[in-house]
This record gives C-alpha cells, structure tokens and sequence, in this order.
C-alpha cells in the first residue's frame, strides 16, 4: 500500500514538474498579431516593413536614443541625458556605456552616428522621410567623445526627441549592417532585450532572450510573434491558452473577454484618426462644398456607438486629441438639409431615380477599402455608403486584401483607381505636425507617387508655409499655435470626410504582467515577465 | 413518366428535397415582394437586435433586418448558381458531344483540356479566376461556369461513346442520317435526361462554390447580401450575436440538402436501370 502511494507520488511529481519548476524562464512568451512581421530593418529598405507588426518586433530587437514610456513620455534609453542649445539647432547626448550589440559589436558613439546617418541619407533610407529630413541637409552628426555625440539641425527642429524615439530609431548595429547589406532587414541586430534568431516569413518571428542585456536579464527564453490573420482564431488561442497576447479586437468581443478569469483587456484612446479620403484629382470633388456637404452627411455618433461600442472617439481635428499640437477646430454636425443644400449650389440637383446629376452626369463614385486592416474597415464603409445613398450620391464598395491595399494609394495622380477611400494615420512619434505633415503637405511633384501619404494631392500653399515654420520652432506653445492653424485650414478644406480616433484594444492572460500598449498603436513586450 | 413522378413524389424524402427547392426558388424569383424591408436599409440605433416581433430573425451589426437579407441574398445565390451551371453546359455540350462523337484526336485534345482543369481543386481554380477577372458578380458566374465546365464534359462524353453506338444509331447512320441529325434526334434525346439529373446535383458543389468565395471575399461584393459575406463579415459575433450566423448558415445548409434530396429523385426518376421497378 505504501508503495503504492510511493509510486502514485513519484508518478504526478514526474507529470507536474515542468509546470512547477519551468513556467519561471523556459516558456515562450507568444504574441498573436494581425499582420505578419516581414522586414525589421529601421530604414525602410526594398522590403516594406507592415504596419504595426514590424516597428513592434523592432522596439524589441533594438534600443533607441530616447523611447517612449506607456505615456507617451521621453525618457533616456540608450541615451542618458542630453541638452538643447539656446537656439534650439544643436541637441547633445551623453551615451550609456557597457552596452553591446547582439553580434558583439561595441556601442559607443561612433554606432551611434552611423545609425542616424543612415536613417537621415535618403540614399540609405527611404521610409519615414518627414521625420528625418529636418536632421538632413545642412545639418551635422558629430563626435564629441566616445560616449558624446552633437546633433545640429539646420533649421531648429522642434520634435527632434520623438523622431529618435520612433520605431524607425532604433539603433542598428554597424558591423551587421555592412556585412549583410539588404539582408539585415531580415537578419537585425541591435542592442535591444530580445534578439534575432528567426523568421518565417508570413507565419512567425521568434526573438530569443539577450543575456548580456544592459537593462537586466529579459523574464522570457523566447519572444514568438505569430501571425494570426484572424480575429476570431486569436480571441480562441487566447481563450485557450496558447498564446499570451494578442492585438487588433473587434469591441463587440470586448465584453466577452472581460469577462473570462484568466483575460485582461487594455484599451487607450490612439493617435490614429479615420477619414475617407477624397480623390481630389477628380472633377466633382474639387469643388469644396461639395467636400463639406459629405462631412454633413455622415452621422458619427451612431456609427461609433453601433460599430465600435463606444471604443472611439468622433475627431474635431484631423488629429487625435492626444497628439502633440492638438488643438479642437471644428465640428460637422449631422445635417442632411445643409448637405443637400451645400451640393445644390454646387450645381447637383436630383434626377428622377434620387442621385444627384449635374451636367447629365449621375453622381457616382467608388469606395475603396481594405478588408480587416483598418479596424471594422468594410462595416464603416458599408455605412458610409447609406450615408451617401441618402443625399442622393450612389457608391460603389471596391474591397482589396491587405496586402494589396497600400499599392493603391502610393501611385502617380493620374494613376489612382478609387474616388475615396478609408484610411487612417498614425503619427508613430506622437506628434500631431508629423500626422499633418504626411498627410497634407504638398507633394513635390506630380509624376511619381505621393511624397508620404498625401494620396488625396492635396495642396495649398498656406499650408506648406506653415507647417514649415512650425517644424522649425522649439517653443510649444508657439508650435501649438502653427499647428493649430494648419489644423483649422485643412479642417475646412475638407479633403477628408473626417470620422473618428479608434481605441487600441489589446488582451492578454493576467499571468503575463507590464504588457504595454501606446497611444500609437504599438503593444511594447520588451518589459512584460510573468 | 407522368405516373412515375406521381410516385416518386409520394416517397417523403423526395417529395421533401423537392418541396424545398421550390421554396428556395421563389423565395429567390419573389425576394423583392417578399422582403419585410429593405435589405440595405441600416439603422445604426437598432443594430444586433437579438430575433423579435419586428425582425424576425434579429439585426445585423449595421441594423439592417436579417430576415430580408437572408431572402435578398437566396436571389443573387441562386441566380448566380443557375446561370452558371447554365453556362457549364453550353461550354460543355459542345465539348462533350465533340468528342464523344467524333473521337480520335479531337476526343484526346479536349479530353486533355478538361483533365487538366479538372486536377485542380475546383475552389482553388475558382479563386484563381475570380482573382484573374476580380472579385465580382460576373466572375463568380463565370468561376462556377469553368469549375463544373470539364466534369460536364466528360459525363456528356461517356455518355455520348454509351449512346452512339447503340443499334438505333447505327440503323440512322445506315439511312444516311449526317452527324448533326444523329447527334439532334438520337443522342441528345436519349442522354438529356442523366445530364439534368448530373447538373441538379452540380448546383449543391456551385452554391458551395459561391458562397465560399463570397465569404473569401471575392464574391459579390457588399452591401449585397450574399450568404457566403453575410458569414463572413459577422464571424467574429459568434461568442455575442450567434443568430447573425445562424440564418445564413441554415440557408446554405437547407438548399444543399434539398438539392441533394431532388437530385437523388431526378436520378432514380430518370436511370433505365430503375425503368423496371414497381
């Protein structure tokens, strides 16, 4: 009997111990997101690096200057301090020592020039050109000891911090960079709390833990990152257990996670703002009442509250209220009468069928809209649409994949196959003058694709002039101000049909702590343990 | 024949699968008339209302009613179903008898066409087409077209090598009948019928076809109701609106059962072999 009880006792030690002794540091720690991982290079190379899921294996892989915390604050990461000179053009940043790169390559000042030239050459960096330009042209990197280094600006530089803190500053390591060339986008090493160890293009990226790591011995063994298109299959894998984090959540799921014992649900107001864009290359739309009166036409708030359950916010601004420079400019009502109003001086009168007609020509015009990139992309379209039919313009949805969906926007004007589309802006840096500037500064020419993401072409001079002058300024309230009045212009020249700032929402088992999740968009694991 | 019918249509299952076709077919011939509202019309402030009085089978997450969009989508599922299966056998009748008729190389090349298409898996090939021609109304027709196209083929095929060379044939061959009187008043008669039968049993894989491209997103396109993006567009309402589901899943499931049930009749209704049977 004794030995019985013995054997039963050995038996279930044997079947419990890896739960008792290796749930500490052995298990992975996985994170379903809804786009794959594909490129991790910080400078955008050939390969395109997708949105959000790239920029968030980087904030892993590598270490910026200055980083964000969950706040959206500044704070020294691999730079310990730094000054500002009195005009404002020349930053100076004293470097952390003893800090190396996953492949052994010291970090000192000279990695640390080599990663912002890199980023400020457009010949080495194509992507994420508005914020490092104002570093480029007449400005300077400089070495002032092996631990210092001097960044000058031609013009004073106001949100110089937020471009270092961005995914795109992560520091790359020299040596790797050099000897891999294109292949460190798939190959990254940098100084961050996970490093490199494989890719499965499409499916996963796993990240194993840097021992020798500057900030403490990482909590996990490994970082999986996987890719799980959808979100019904990540609720599930949550549910069950077999990964740890996921992002992108339809709200109608929200209640439903909340309730489960063993979920939490971590939802923030976001940076990025949504609008259906107007292609401003076609006739009907250059006329800016007619822009208005679509903005008239749209009723948010129950689009917010039946799409979104309330998980987002109807804009006043055509950036998020939590965006550096922020200021409220404007609001349209829902008005259906002063839409038809609007569009009756413009010439747009009721056929016999109810759409409107002008010159014999019936207003008709396609919706383009990815399916399950933008959250609750094609329902808000759908609704859009019976906006629409209801001042009389008929619209047609054109729904793409994913993937394909950016290959329709960045495209010579005469190019453009929609009349508008859903899109939405995420200043990644956190400032409201970078999201203007990608969206509505002028684009320098017209025969190739758009700059950034004025896809809209749209331009006024105005607005170019300003948002120069508040680039070039330090002060915040003066920039506030610059903004505020590009804010105001581009509100009311409407290329935009105006709609909403989302809520990120991200869950995760409560056993995984310190799961953070910025305003814009990115759900940071570098610092999550369990 | 008149009396045969009568029979078989006293045997429950048939009479059944039979019944519910017909149900299908002017839920979809009538839908306009016989919707309670307007399937595309949305009402924010009453979307996902669980089944009632008012909606009878609830409202979806853009508060349109279900019910109608359930009997507006059999209309675009059907027709798309019906006229493609249509358009299968006009490409291939004339492949089939082509090469059962005449044979020798003809027969091979087209034979080897056929095969060719048919070693894809029909959804795959059909998403390649729909992808070639993009996502629409008219590329579903034609995926669902070119998808039961080849096995067509070759049914009417065999069928035409079994016919042709039966006595009757040979006796109007011997009176000088020409290919194309042979092929119209002696083989398509006596092969019609196991062509019907086949092509009914064919349209539960079309619908399949359709529905499954219309839940990948490359059928008809919102805000068409379509059974296959009715699925799609609500899966992830499962855990808290389950009916969204629901009613469209039962109606592709409901069609393919009565189709089956109606094909199965048409079979026994129309094979010699069972010509002898009390």
């Amino acid at each position: 009997m004794k030995t019985r009880l013995a054997i039963a006792v050995i038996v279930a030690a044997t079947l419990l111990w890896p739960y008792a002794a290796g749930a500490q540091t052995d298990r992975p720690l996985v994170y379903a997101q809804n786009v794959p991982v594909t490129a991790m290079d910080t400078a955008g190379t050939t390969i395109g690096t997708v949105y959000p899921a790239g920029y968030e294996a980087m904030f892993l892989i590598y270490d910026n200057l200055v980083a964000f915390n969950d706040k959206m604050e500044l704070v020294p990461q691999l730079a310990t301090e730094w000054t500002v000179s009195q005009d404002g053009r020349t930053w100076t940043f004293r470097l952390r020592r003893n800090v190396t790169f996953h492949d052994g390559t010291p970090f000192n000042a000279d990695a640390a020039i080599f990663h912002l030239q890199r980023q400020i050459d457009p010949q080495t960096n194509r992507a994420n050109r508005p914020l490092w330009d104002p570093l480029g042209g007449a400005g300077t990197v400089r070495k002032i000891d092996d631990f210092t280094i001097a960044i000058t600006t031609e013009k004073p530089y106001g949100p110089l911090l937020n471009t270092l803190a961005h995914g795109s500053g992560g520091v790359v390591s020299p040596t790797a960079v050099r000897r891999l060339g294109e292949g460190f986008a798939r190959a990254p090493v940098g100084t961050g709390p996970y490093a490199f160890e494989r890719l499965e293009t499409g499916t996963e990226l796993v990240l194993r833990r840097n021992d020798a790591y500057w900030g403490g011995r990482p909590a996990y063994s490994r970082v999986v990152m996987r890719h799980v298109p959808d979100p019904t299959t990540r609720i599930a894998l949550l549910q069950s257990g077999q990964v740890d984090v996921i992002n992108l959540i339809p709200p109608e799921n929200v209640a439903q996670l909340q309730g489960h014992p063993n979920i939490d649900v971590i939802t923030r107001p976001a940076l990025r703002t949504f609008g259906f864009a107007f292609n401003l290359n076609r006739r009907q739309f250059q006329d800016v009442r007619v822009r208005q009166a679509f903005n008239y036409a749209v009723n948010r708030g129950p689009v917010i509250k039946a799409i979104f359950k309330d998980f987002a916010t109807p804009i006043d601004s055509p950036i998020s209220p939590n965006a550096v420079g922020y200021v409220p400019v404007g609001t349209y009502p829902y008005d259906v009468d002063r839409a038809r109003t609007l569009l009756g001086e413009a010439g747009w009168r009721p056929g016999p069928d109810g759409v409107l007609r002008k010159d014999g020509q019936a207003f008709e015009i396609t919706l383009l809209t990815p399916i399950g990139l933008l959250p609750k992309d094609i329902e808000v379209t759908q609704a859009f649409q019976n906006f629409l039919r209801v001042i009389g313009v008929r619209a047609t949805i054109n729904r793409v994949e994913p993937a394909a969906f950016w290959d329709f926007l960045r495209v010579p004007p005469d190019r453009l196959q929609w009349d508008m589309v859903l899109f939405g802006f995420n200043p990644s840096n956190g400032d409201g003058g970078y999201h203007l500037t990608s969206l509505f500064e002028s684009n320098p020419t017209r025969t190739g694709p758009p700059k950034v993401w004025n896809f809209t072409w749209y331009s006024n001079p105005r607005v170019d002039q300003l948002l120069g002058q508040a680039d070039a300024t330090v002060d915040a309230a003066r920039r506030r101000q610059l903004l505020g009045e590009v804010a105001r212009i581009v509100w009311n020249d409407a290329p935009y049909v105006w709609l909403y700032a989302e809520n990120v929402i991200v869950a995760k088992r409560k056993e995984v702590k310190n799961v953070e999740v910025l305003p814009v968009i990115f759900t940071i694991l570098r610092n999550a343990r369990p | 024949m008149r009396r045969r019918l009568r029979r078989l249509l006293r045997v429950p299952a048939m009479a059944g699968g039979a019944a519910l076709v017909a149900v299908y077919l002017t839920a979809g011939l009538l839908a306009p008339w016989l919707v309670p509202y307007d399937p595309d019309e949305q009402d924010l402030m009453a979307a996902l209302q669980p089944p009632s009085r008012a909606h009878w089978l609830g409202t979806d997450d853009l508060g349109r009613d279900l019910a109608s969009r359930v009997i507006a989508a059999a209309r675009v599922d059907l027709a798309v179903v019906v006229v493609g299966i249509l358009l299968a056998v006009v490409i291939a009748a004339p492949v089939g008898l082509l090469a059962g008729f005449v044979g020798g190389r003809t027969d091979r090349v087209l034979m080897t066409v056929s095969d060719a298409a048919l070693t894809f898996p029909s959804l795959v090939l059909a998403v390649v087409l729909v992808s070639l021609f993009g996502a629409g109304l008219r590329s579903v027709i034609v995926a669902v077209a070119l998808t039961a196209a080849p096995a067509l083929a070759r049914l009417i095929r065999s069928l035409v090598l079994q016919t042709a060379h039966l006595e009757y044939v040979d006796a109007a061959r011997a009176l000088g009948a020409g290919p194309g009187r042979l092929i119209a008043r002696h083989v398509v008669p006596n092969i019609a019928g196991r062509v019907i039968v086949y092509t009914t049993l064919m349209g539960s894989y079309a619908m399949l076809t359709v529905t499954a491209l219309g839940f990948l997103g490359l059928g008809v396109q919102p805000p068409a109701a379509e059974w296959g993006n009715m699925l799609a567009t609500t899966r992830t309402y499962l855990a808290t609106a389950p009916w969204l589901l629901a009613a469209p899943g039962a109606a592709i499931i409901g069609f393919i059962f009565g189709l089956n049930l109606l094909g199965d009749a048409l079979r026994d209704l129309f094979d010699p072999k069972l010509l002898w049977r009390p």
